[in-house]
């Protein structure tokens, strides 16, 4: 899966050395969704609008308008490497 | 619910960007310290620049590079009419930020030694610390941040202090961008000037939104900028104490700013500046952006900035008493709301601030996350971001209650 196809915007949070905002395209946010839910543990809903949980150590938010947040990220490779491994394996 | 000061309402419906959805939603747009919307007077006129005026300024004999000229040096006068100041005294520039770089270099390069102090505070913007960062590691000059007490106020102690290493500059923000802070600017630069310092005052969250008068201040530089008062983006501007003049250099050196180049008998270029304030504005300005800044500033002094003061406390004042009701959120900044501007920057517990403006934005509300160019501030709160919530004329006690609604819900 290349990843260029499915995310629309990529940005590091201005200030924070370790968080990241990705939206993905509308077209690929359902299957992105599924997977992204299907990886993490102590999910839990928060205000009926968004799901946070873990990924190997990340926290990770997924929002309804197709955005996520993943923290404990150093740089833009490693961010590529887990969202490769979330988006390849089997849900 | 308070009462307002204007029928917001009717300011609203020349707002046409308040009319669109965001995810499916009415937009509530409470980001308004990062820039604020255009009323349809101002679009108006910036189509209007294109369509009959569009023409270099200061280099041409034709009509349209008069007149185009003529708009850009009677903004000068508006802007300077706007905060007390001579027009001479105020140089457009590309934002806020490049006009600190422009004193920087301008004055600072020429004129600070090494072994020499500068004083910011931890409540300054990047925007006034870096530049004389930068400038610290070329000189050799001292620089050091001012502390703020536990309740968002400058240090008085601290700045006492400090003042005794004589410094030469001393920066400050009029308004603090992140904790919403109302400094006493002219208090502060009276004590800054009795110990032989000059005085940068960051006014981009203050000339917005009340009256700000240089003259009475008696501050040396102040930086402001034209997309924060509903004009448009790309226009700064500093207003420099006309006899700081004598002591700078320029910044940018091209064309406009010169009145004469020419070279000698061993070809070596022999540069004239022109006079200042053009001796500061290089090569091509936002000519459209400048030109139309006025009518932004008519629309404010239409509604008044007394009024535009009043109706953004009373905002303030209605979502502060709502937050603080809601357990799991800190709100950063003086508790006296007498004392705080109109914006509240804070952090729900067990959220990131990215968190929570991203399921703000979800509703269809536009809030600011980050460490909004207040790292230092944000290391002296123990926090790596937070979000700001900031208001502006066409805000509404119903965003409010909105506002509040959703963040119960994170609660």
């Amino acid at each position: 899966m290349n990843l260029k196809d499915i995310i629309g915007h990529l940005e590091k949070h201005c200030g924070d050395e370790d968080s990241y905002t990705i939206v993905f395209k509308e077209e690929s946010w359902p299957m992105v969704r599924d997977k992204l839910r299907g990886k993490l543990t102590d999910m839990k809903d928060v205000a009926g609008v968004f799901i946070k949980g873990t990924y190997k150590g990340h926290e990770i938010s997924i929002f309804p308008t197709g955005r996520v947040i993943i923290s404990g990220v150093k740089d833009d490779d490693t961010l590529i490497a887990i969202l490769s491994e979330i988006l390849s394996s089997p849900s | 619910m308070c009462a307002t000061t204007y029928n917001v309402y009717k300011i609203r419906e020349d707002f046409p960007i308040l009319d669109r959805l965001v995810n499916g939603k009415r937009l509530v747009y409470l980001d308004n310290a990062a820039t604020t919307h255009k009323p349809i007077q101002v679009i108006e006129k910036l189509r209007e620049f294109y369509v009959k005026y569009n023409a270099n300024i200061h280099r041409g004999i034709h009509r349209l590079s008069q007149e185009a000229s003529d708009l850009y040096d009677s903004a000068r006068v508006e802007v300077a009419n706007l905060i007390n100041a001579e027009p001479e005294e105020i140089i457009f520039v590309k934002n806020a930020t490049e006009g600190v770089n422009l004193f920087a270099y301008g004055y600072g390069l020429w004129n600070l030694r090494p072994g020499d102090v500068v004083l910011n505070t931890l409540m300054d913007h990047h925007a006034t610390i870096v530049p004389f960062h930068i400038l610290s590691k070329k000189i050799g000059f001292r620089q050091y941040l001012i502390e703020i007490t536990d309740d968002g106020y400058i240090d008085m102690g601290d700045l006492e202090d400090k003042l005794s290493l004589n410094p030469k500059i001393v920066t400050f923000p009029h308004v603090s961008n992140m904790l919403g802070t109302i400094n006493d600017a002219k208090k502060l630069i009276k004590l800054a000037h009795r110990s032989g310092a000059l005085t940068i005052l960051d006014a981009t969250q203050s000339v917005p939104h009340m009256k700000v008068d240089v003259k009475d201040l008696d501050v040396d530089v102040m930086v402001f900028s034209a997309h924060k008062m509903c004009g448009p983006t790309g226009v700064g501007v500093v207003y420099i104490k006309r006899d700081l003049y004598d002591y700078m250099e320029p910044f940018l050196g091209g064309g406009d700013m010169i009145r004469k180049v020419s070279y000698n008998e061993e070809y070596i270029p022999i540069v004239e500046y022109n006079s200042p304030p053009i001796k500061y504005e290089a090569g091509t300005p936002n000519i459209a952006g400048v030109s139309v800044y006025p009518e932004s500033i008519k629309y404010l002094l239409r509604i008044g900035f007394d009024n535009i003061h009043r109706h953004i406390k009373n905002l303030v004042e209605e979502l502060y008493e709502g937050m603080n009701n809601i357990k799991g959120i800190a709100i950063y900044g003086p508790d006296n709301l007498k004392d705080r501007a109109g914006l509240i920057t804070f952090n729900v517990k067990g959220l990131s601030a990215h968190e929570v403006a991203a399921y703000l934005d979800s509703e269809g509300i536009a809030i600011r996350s980050g460490h909004h160019c207040t790292g230092p501030l944000h290391k002296r709160l123990g926090i790596s971001s937070s979000a700001r919530i900031s208001f502006y004329i066409y805000n509404t006690f119903e965003e409010v209650e909105y506002v509040l609604d959703k963040l119960r819900l994170l609660s």
